[in-house]
């Protein structure tokens, strides 16, 4: 018999779950413990907070050290993220080059645009996922992200000065090739929150069909926003 | 056993300083769950000791080989995670139980006997 679950802890154990999400816990440890959490309110009858606490600081009291992710996995992951960036830049130049039959651009600004992506988007996702708000959320972003913008400014104005003319195939091929470098270098795995009461069998199923959902959808949506850049540059290269 | 104080609970100090030992010891008592673990506290004289510090801390003796946790279907609703002892766990409490014992008797050694209109209200602490 399956008793229905009160409004107001749906809406704790959804929390809880993004918390717990941010702070990197595994999947199989998220589903233990909101299980846990629905057992006990189920039967005390308590509201979350008053049982728990704030979803922060429970999934704090969880995972107190935060974002557990080792260095190793974090440089990973930024290269991945700076080859991927770059190479669909390269990619898209050759491509766009290749239809306008003009000669592609080889200069600074992806490369530093790329650098950027890699290290601010997980910083910036990290900050968000901390208890800093408000006021105090937006110095902290804002700081680092004006010295990004002067950088980025410093770098277009330079860079079309910097950049070389190379043929079209040769950004197409160097870009489709850290892109798959990228993909392969650390590939996206779904860790899919594990019911405990599942078995393991069909939980490794579902995390093995969530993967491949994942990367489809991810790699699908990366192709098909390519193409239509491309196909916007060479309609606009058509029409000027 | 209803041993509060004046103001029906014990100070957190106190409850923080000892109630790993006394999570070990419910559990010791035979094969538990979260709730029933909170509610076995509650009756002995503890007070209401939260989710919020019950589980973590369960979650730790869990890590540190002190007990050991099989997930079961619950008789309604979601699954329950019974606790266990390990003989890990059991040494661990009975060398704390004596280290405790020790140290409560040279507190009481040191503290002045409790007045008359103390103990007759509970004694505040």
């Amino acid at each position: 018999m399956t008793v229905t679950e009160r409004p107001e802890v749906r809406r704790y154990c959804d929390d809880l779950l993004l918390a717990l999400r941010m702070r990197d816990v595994p999947g199989r440890r998220i589903g233990e413990v909101l299980t846990e959490v629905r057992a006990h309110l189920a039967e005390s009858g308590e509201a979350p907070e008053e049982a728990f606490g704030t979803v922060e600081d429970y999934a704090a009291a969880l995972a107190p050290d935060g974002p557990s992710e080792p260095l190793r996995s974090r440089v990973a992951d930024a290269l991945r993220t700076a080859a991927i960036f770059l190479g669909l830049w390269w990619a898209l130049e050759g491509a766009t080059s290749l239809a306008t039959g003009a000669d592609a651009q080889l200069g600074p600004v992806p490369v530093a645009a790329a650098a950027v992506a890699a290290m601010g988007v997980p910083w910036l996702l990290e900050r968000i996922a901390s208890p800093a708000h408000g006021l105090a959320l937006a110095v902290d972003v804002g700081k680092p992200l004006l010295a990004a913008t002067a950088v980025g400014v410093a770098v277009a104005l330079t860079g079309e000065w910097l950049a070389v003319g190379v043929p079209a195939a040769l950004p197409l091929v160097l870009g489709l090739g850290l892109v798959l470098a990228g993909g392969l270098l650390h590939p996206i795995a779904a860790d899919p929150v594990v019911d405990p009461l599942e078995e393991p069998g069909d939980a490794a199923a579902r995390g093995r069909r969530d993967t491949a959902v994942v990367n489809l959808v991810l790699w699908g949506s990366l192709a098909l926003m390519a193409s239509a850049a491309v196909l916007l540059a060479v309609v606009l290269d058509r029409m000027a | 056993m209803g041993t509060n104080d004046a103001e029906g609970t014990w100070p957190a100090q106190w409850l923080r300083g000892v109630l790993e030992l006394a999570v070990l010891a419910v559990v010791d008592r035979g094969e538990t769950y979260g709730y029933r673990i909170a509610a076995d506290l509650e009756a002995a004289g503890f007070g209401a000791v939260k989710g919020g510090t019950l589980y973590p801390l369960l979650g730790r003796l869990e890590e540190d080989g002190a007990v050991a946790a099989t997930w079961r279907e619950g008789d309604s609703g979601p699954g329950r995670k019974w606790y266990a002892t390990t003989p890990a766990g059991r040494a661990r409490l009975r060398a704390r139980a004596a280290r405790w014992h020790d140290f409560t008797a040279m507190t009481t050694d040191l503290l002045p006997s409790p007045v008359p209109d103390a103990l007759s209200t509970g004694g505040p602490s």
